[in-house]
């Protein structure tokens, strides 16, 4: 060693070349040995070189073998030249060096070796630099290289969090000894260590993630507890901060393997009782899986009479204040068997079980008033102050029998449960939107529209906020109007939107991405003047669904409504294109979508007198926007134009609008095409053939005739409906129509996120009957997975409540949701949250029809969440002041405690009035 | 372009963009906060302080407060639920933020603060005069140390005995020891900074549109979707929410409701609960949660959305547009002597400003960081962050645009209307009326939802140049 450092101030001094040679031949090794005793000033000369070479990996020249060679050179040549451990550790935290050296390595003991041989107190100081530049995510990289560095130092471990979260898995995967024990022992950190394991967030992944419950000694709660018993660590100290990190709480994930470490320690009763407040604090705010376990162990305390009756009480109310039934379940049992241990605080503590009242859930409410009800009497006077005092606060919280028999209990009268007198709001019919009337406002509209889909497109349907039903007539109003006012004006001004159009590739280039969008694209280019766009497609749109060649066609995975308004929208384009304005019939003249009869006349006039015919697509929505009752003298004139757009009209007029077609419920079972299994039930609406009047129409011929839903509801499996509230003013008078096509959007929010939910309440405050269209569509829609999604059929259903019972029937909608739930689509929980939140809103009497409907087309069977549908059945029986016997209800009214049977009784109770 | 050095120096790393840049925060303070039990004596909370200002100035270690909390449990929950708050990114709870909660010796009252990591959850405990039994020692703003073990300790207070707090050392502590000894380092981004001080007079448009008892509030509370990041909406119903579909006069909106979960700790104790937003809105908007608790009150504020911050809300620009405020601003401020509740009319004499522009100063103090804004109370309050925020706002990057383009002439006003040449070759039409409007992709994707794009502040800026050229002439 002293030779070597004699000889170095004479030999020569060793460059780059030097450097690259020694790891070309000896690799490793060999470096170390060329830096030894190397002077200060020489490693400085080097730094330049390290500086270039490091540069030289950032031009991925390398390929991947010699760039990871390479990168292990600098590494391991940085340490020998850079100036202080500061630059040392930054050095080797580089991002560039990333992939290089992982895990153990003989690539680090030449680095300790090179850091030693200049400075020996460097290593620890190296050590733990590195580690603070590690996050404890970050701790894969480089925890080898701390590690060795701060053995190599002979002082403690790092301090930094990353140290722990690398150590875990160091011994956690060290398969090279019988037991994760006779690692931990052999480690000279680990009475430093596991303290800290505790003391580190983020860190409980890792004792379960290398764990085989099949081998326990690899386990962490078997290595921890064998160290405990040997004193290798305090047990006390242990126990104590296991304690004091679940308390301080964590994602369940991280909790949940120091439970398993606290379960493998088997406390005992003395350990236990000097640490019961952190169990009552535990069972308080902890999750449910440590709250057990705080339970089962202050239970045990307390039946060997370590617990004051205060504690137990505070016990009981952490618990019953708790939502999880496997909790307060137990509490019960317990508090029963303290009442009589702790009988001089037998008041206190019954009181106490009073807290359970705060729970929505009136079966728990029942528990805890069957509780009381069974202590109460035998309490002196004085114990029983407590309990009324309770009781008495929590009657404004309870409603029905807990409140009436609360009331009885207190010996006071139980005043009449008269219905509360609750009603839906009287639906208020929204203002027509103002037009659009400038320029510029067109282009902020247009522009809007496109950002909006363009948004959608990468987010997905999620919070994607409405869009308003009107924005799309709006838009086709006023282009119309400042076409017939001043061509070349519009086209100047919305020639920078042609751009942005493109820009957001909506423009139905491929048949797959055709839909209204694509529409108002080509409207968007049409109006600045450019050149048709969308001719293929809008030539497919109302084809047959097989397409020319049977390979399907544009209209084969576009919905109906949506086929229309891209037919009127490219027909729009079209017009726009022509220098000669012509009337413009289907604008809308009432919030509901109607036309203005006389208006539309007047057009039809007009047109005749200029010798021109209406555009066909414009015509014909013009007559499904007919209202249905019209002046006689209207139709007339409509009839004494002559022409065939007048006499078409005088017709539909004449008639009342378009004849509602039928829509009723197709059931169809999938089956394995090789097999008799079913893989799928469909309960879904088809529409009757186009009516007469409307034979060589085309939209109207989109609209009618879905006799295979099940086929169009496969193919529409990938879209949601961001528009779809639009859908109503299409066809004003035929909601249910309408609403058996947005069905097969709905029917699929069952099990996905799905925009276009909020056409629901644009039907229930539109016109026309409401017959098997909306009951599917509100059925699936109540019952939709997201909260979000119900919460539109929740307001529709609200809708339809406030319009009186003559504008729906909800005993069809009862029967389609029984047939759903008994064939097991929906979800009977989110079906009866839907319900619930309806009745919350005013509905109790709607919602109580669409129950009397349901509940006997159950048929007695009993899915899985019935319990909460009936506690909602009784709630709004009981609001609505309903009194009537119920058929298919004495299947569930049963003797015994299940949730089933109690509501059932509960509904047969207010029933019978 | 500024060009700064990364945290730590570097050698052959890119230089940081100022615009990207995170300013460190450095935390030093005397010791760490602790539960300290003397022998035989009552636990006493000791909350560690470190630099701030304070109504005699700045002060190392400022004391603020000495005595008990009435409702301990609650307390210890509370201050949880903000220590929590600050530790959390709601949009990347992967990463957890290490950022530390401020308090404020505010008057009567203690108030303590934190802004999430991820910049879209503010909250507040206001430990109100019927929370304390103790003396405030002095008025100011600070952070509050915490860590683990205090974690611990707080999630162990319980029962109903007062507890003892101290807010800063005390004069022998300070003296006896050498220097600090608890060091913490933390990249302190500006958008963070921004969002801090701008959800203050975001709250302050806020109406209260519903109110619940404990009970009530528990169980509405339960109903909420786990993990979700949806946007809510609730309609009230009586004394109870009803879920909505969308935004409607009256209705509230609750985006990501997951990120309330940090009141599961003090539920047990709520008395109440209020709900505060904007009146009527027309897409997602911010929120106000408040907690009633025995002697204190615990708010949390929520952004728009769970992946958006507050400091993208644009809703300040307008007024932070204009060139007078500034000295108005300077003025009011000058007036401010830490009280917990702004009363706008005896600011309006005092300074002989009418209360439109003490009102518009305030708004220019909320966004500088140094007044906040109580919605219970509907007042302003004055405290000082002890961040540089005046230099986050004035790099708000709108703003900045918005001057460039005013400055290089790019804004051509006509009858109600503005055509802005953008440097990128477009020309954008900005109409004026109301609102406002512009034809451009920014304003197309958020139509005002995020106040003004460049070029309406740009118009706006321009508009007002003229008026005042006006005056002057």
């Amino acid at each position: 060693m002293s030779g070597d450092e004699v000889a170095a101030g004479e030999r020569t001094p060793v460059t780059w070349e030097d450097i690259e040679a020694a790891w070309r031949r000896g690799a490793i090794g060999a470096l170390p040995v060329l830096f030894r005793g190397m002077p200060e000033k020489e490693r400085k000369m080097l730094v330049a070189g390290l500086k270039e070479r490091q540069a030289a990996l950032r031009t991925g020249e390398l390929g991947w073998d010699a760039h990871r060679r390479h990168v292990r050179m600098l590494k391991l040549v940085g340490p020998a030249v850079l100036g202080g451990p500061a630059g040392i550790a930054q050095w080797l935290a580089k991002r560039d060096f990333v992939f290089g050296a992982e895990g153990r390595d003989p690539l680090h003991k030449a680095v300790a070796e090179i850091i030693r041989d200049r400075n020996p107190e460097w290593l620890g100081n190296v050590a733990e630099r590195l580690a603070q530049r590690m996050t404890v995510r970050t701790s894969v990289q480089n925890w080898f290289l701390v590690d060795r560095l701060a053995r190599a130092a002979g002082g403690p471990p790092p301090g930094a969090d990353s140290y722990v979260a690398g150590w875990l898995p160091f011994h956690g995967r060290n398969t090279k000894v019988p037991s994760l024990a006779d690692s931990l022992r052999a480690d000279s950190y680990t009475p430093v260590m596991v303290p800290r394991i505790f003391a580190t967030d983020g860190v409980g992944e890792e004792l379960e993630m290398w764990a085989n419950t099949d081998v326990p000694e690899r386990t962490w709660a078997v290595a921890l507890r064998t160290l405990c018993d040997e004193g290798l660590v305090d047990r006390a100290q242990i126990v104590d901060r296991c304690l004091g990190r679940m308390l301080r709480g964590a994602e369940p994930r991280h909790l949940r393997g120091f439970l398993a470490l606290y379960e493998g320690l088997d406390v005992t009763d003395d350990e236990a009782a000097s640490h019961a407040v952190a169990y009552l604090r535990l069972l308080a705010d902890a999750p449910a899986t440590v709250a057990v376990v705080a339970q089962v162990t202050l239970r045990r305390l307390d039946e060997a009479g370590r617990l004051t009756a205060v504690q137990v009480e505070e016990a009981t109310r952490a618990v019953l204040f708790r939502s999880e039934k496997k909790l307060l379940r137990p509490q019960f049992t317990w508090l029963g068997k303290a009442v009589k241990g702790h009988a001089d605080h037998a008041g206190v503590l019954i009181a106490a079980a009073a807290t359970a009242f705060a729970h929505p859930d009136t079966g728990i409410q029942d528990r805890a008033l069957a509780f009381i009800a069974k202590h109460l009497p035998k309490l002196a006077d004085g114990q029983a102050e407590p309990v009324r005092e309770e009781l008495r606060a929590a009657v404004d919280m309870l409603t029905g029998t807990a409140r009436a028999g609360v009331l009885e209990l207190l010996g006071e009268s139980v005043e009449d449960a008269a219905p509360e007198g609750d009603a839906a709001p009287v639906h208020v019919p929204a203002e027509m939107p103002p037009d659009i009337e400038s320029l510029d406002e067109l282009v902020s509209e247009v522009a809007a529209f496109i950002a909006a889909r363009r948004r959608s497109s990468w987010t997905g349907a999620r919070n994607t906020p409405s869009e308003d039903p009107w924005t799309i007539e709006r838009i086709i109003a006023a282009m119309l109007r400042e076409h017939a006012r001043d061509r070349r004006g519009l086209a100047a001004t919305m020639g920078p939107m042609v751009d942005r159009v493109e820009e957001a590739g909506i423009l139905g280039r491929r048949d797959d991405h055709v839909d209204v969008a694509a529409g108002l694209g080509s409207a968007v280019v049409a109006s600045a003047g450019g050149r048709r766009v969308g001719r293929r497609w809008f030539e497919e749109l109302f084809a047959s669904p097989e397409g020319k060649n049977g390979r399907g066609s544009v209209s084969g995975h576009l919905a109906a409504p949506h086929r229309v308004l891209a037919g009127r929208l490219f027909e729009t384009a079209e017009r726009l294109r022509t220098p000669f304005p012509v009337p413009y019939l289907s604008r809308p003249a009432d919030i509901r979508g109607y036309v203005d009869p006389a208006e539309f006349v007047r057009g039809l006039e007009k047109c005749a007198a200029a010798g021109r015919d209406p555009w066909p697509l414009d015509l014909e929505q013009a007559l499904l926007r007919m209202p249905s009752t019209i002046d006689p003298e209207v139709v007339a004139r409509a009839e004494r134009l002559g022409t065939p757009a007048g006499k078409w009209a005088a017709d539909v007029m004449a008639a009342g609008g378009m004849t509602a077609p039928d829509v009723a419920v197709l059931e169809s079972v999938n089956r394995n095409r090789w097999q008799t299994q079913r893989i799928g039930y469909h309960l879904l609406p088809t529409v009757g053939e186009v009516p007469e009047q409307f034979a060589d129409g085309v939209l109207a011929r989109a609209l009618c005739g879905m006799d295979q839903p099940v086929k169009q509801f496969q193919a529409l499996a990938w879209q949601g409906f961001p528009e779809a509230s639009s859908w109503p003013l299409v066809a004003p008078g035929h909601r249910d129509v309408i609403a058996a096509h947005a069905a097969l959007n709905i029917a699929h929010a069952v099990d996905n996120p799905r925009a276009g939910l909020d056409v629901l309440p644009v039907l229930a405050a539109a016109d026309g009957q409401a017959g098997d269209g909306i009951a599917v569509a509100f059925a699936y829609g109540l019952a939709a997975r997201e909260a979000v999604d119900r919460a539109h059929a929740v307001d529709g259903l609200i809708v339809l409540a406030g319009r009186g019972t003559d504008a729906w029937n909800g005993a069809d909608l009862g029967r389609t949701l029984s047939e759903l739930i008994r064939m097991d689509i929906i979800r009977t929980t989110r079906l009866a949250e839907s319900l619930r939140q309806a009745v919350a809103g005013g509905a109790s009497a709607a919602v109580w029809a669409v129950m009397a409907g349901m509940i006997p087309g159950l048929r007695g069977e009993r899915p899985a969440g019935l319990g909460d549908l009936l506690a909602v059945a009784a709630e709004c029986a009981a609001r609505s002041g309903a009194r009537q016997f119920l058929s298919g209800l004495e299947p569930y009214v049963k003797k015994g405690t299940s949730r089933i049977a109690v509501e059932a009784r509960r509904l047969e109770t207010v029933l019978a009035g | 372009m500024a060009v700064s050095e990364p945290p730590g120096g570097g050698v052959g790393a890119p230089p940081y963009v100022a615009d990207m840049a995170s300013l460190v925060q450095s935390y030093s303070y005397l010791r760490a906060s602790a539960l300290l039990t003397e022998p035989g004596g009552t636990p006493s909370l000791g909350l560690e302080t470190c630099g701030g200002l304070t109504s005699h100035g700045l002060a190392p270690y400022p004391r603020f407060f000495t005595g008990f909390l009435t409702a301990p449990a609650a307390a210890a929950g509370s201050l949880l639920a903000v220590a929590d708050v600050a530790a959390t990114r709601y949009f990347q709870p992967q990463n957890r933020a290490s950022l530390d909660p401020v308090v404020t010796g505010n008057g009567d009252r203690l108030r303590f603060e934190s802004f999430s990591g991820c910049g879209g959850v503010y909250a507040r405990l206001d430990v109100l005069p019927g929370g304390i039994d103790g003396e405030i020692l002095g008025n100011g703003t600070t952070n509050v140390d915490v860590n683990a073990p205090l974690r611990e300790a707080l999630a162990m207070i319980g029962g109903g005995e007062p507890l003892h707090v101290a807010v800063g050392p005390d004069d022998v502590t300070v003296t006896t020891f050498d220097g600090p000894v608890v060091e913490k380092k933390v990249p302190l981004p500006d958008r963070w900074l921004r969002g801090f001080a701008e959800v203050q007079v975001i709250a302050a448009r806020f109406d209260l549109r519903a109110e619940m008892t404990g009970v009530e509030a528990t169980r509405f509370l339960r109903t909420l979707p786990k993990n979700s990041r949806q946007v809510l909406w609730f309609k009230p119903v009586g004394r109870a929410l009803r879920a909505a579909s969308g935004p409607a006069r009256g209705a509230v909106c609750l985006a990501g409701p997951d990120r309330l979960r940090t009141f599961a700790r003090v539920l047990r104790h709520a008395t109440a609960l209020r709900v505060y937003g904007p009146p009527a809105p027309t897409g997602p908007v911010a929120s106000a949660w408040e907690i009633e608790l025995p002697g204190m009150r615990l708010t949390l504020t929520l952004s728009p959305d769970a992946a958006r911050g507050f400091s993208g809300e644009g809703a300040v620009l307008g007024d932070l547009a204009s060139a007078s405020g500034a000295a108005d601003a300077d003025l009011v401020s000058a007036l401010l002597a830490w009280e917990p509740r702004i009363e706008l009319g005896e600011l309006a004499t005092e300074s002989g400003l009418g209360i439109d522009r003490v009102r518009a100063a305030l708004v220019r103090l909320g966004t500088a960081g140094r007044v906040g804004y109580d919605v219970a109370e509907a007042a302003y309050f004055h405290r000082e962050l002890p961040y540089d925020t005046g230099r986050a706002e004035a790099m708000n990057p709108r703003l900045r645009d918005a001057r460039r383009l005013v400055a290089e002439q790019r804004v051509e006003l006509r009858d109600g209307t503005a055509v802005v040449a953008s440097p990128s070759g477009a020309t954008y039409q900005v109409r004026l009326a109301g609102d406002g409007a512009c034809t451009c992709e920014w304003w197309a994707k958020y139509r005002g939802g995020r106040g003004p794009c460049k070029h309406l502040l740009g118009a706006q800026m321009a508009v007002r140049e003229r008026e005042n050229a006006g005056v002057s002439a």
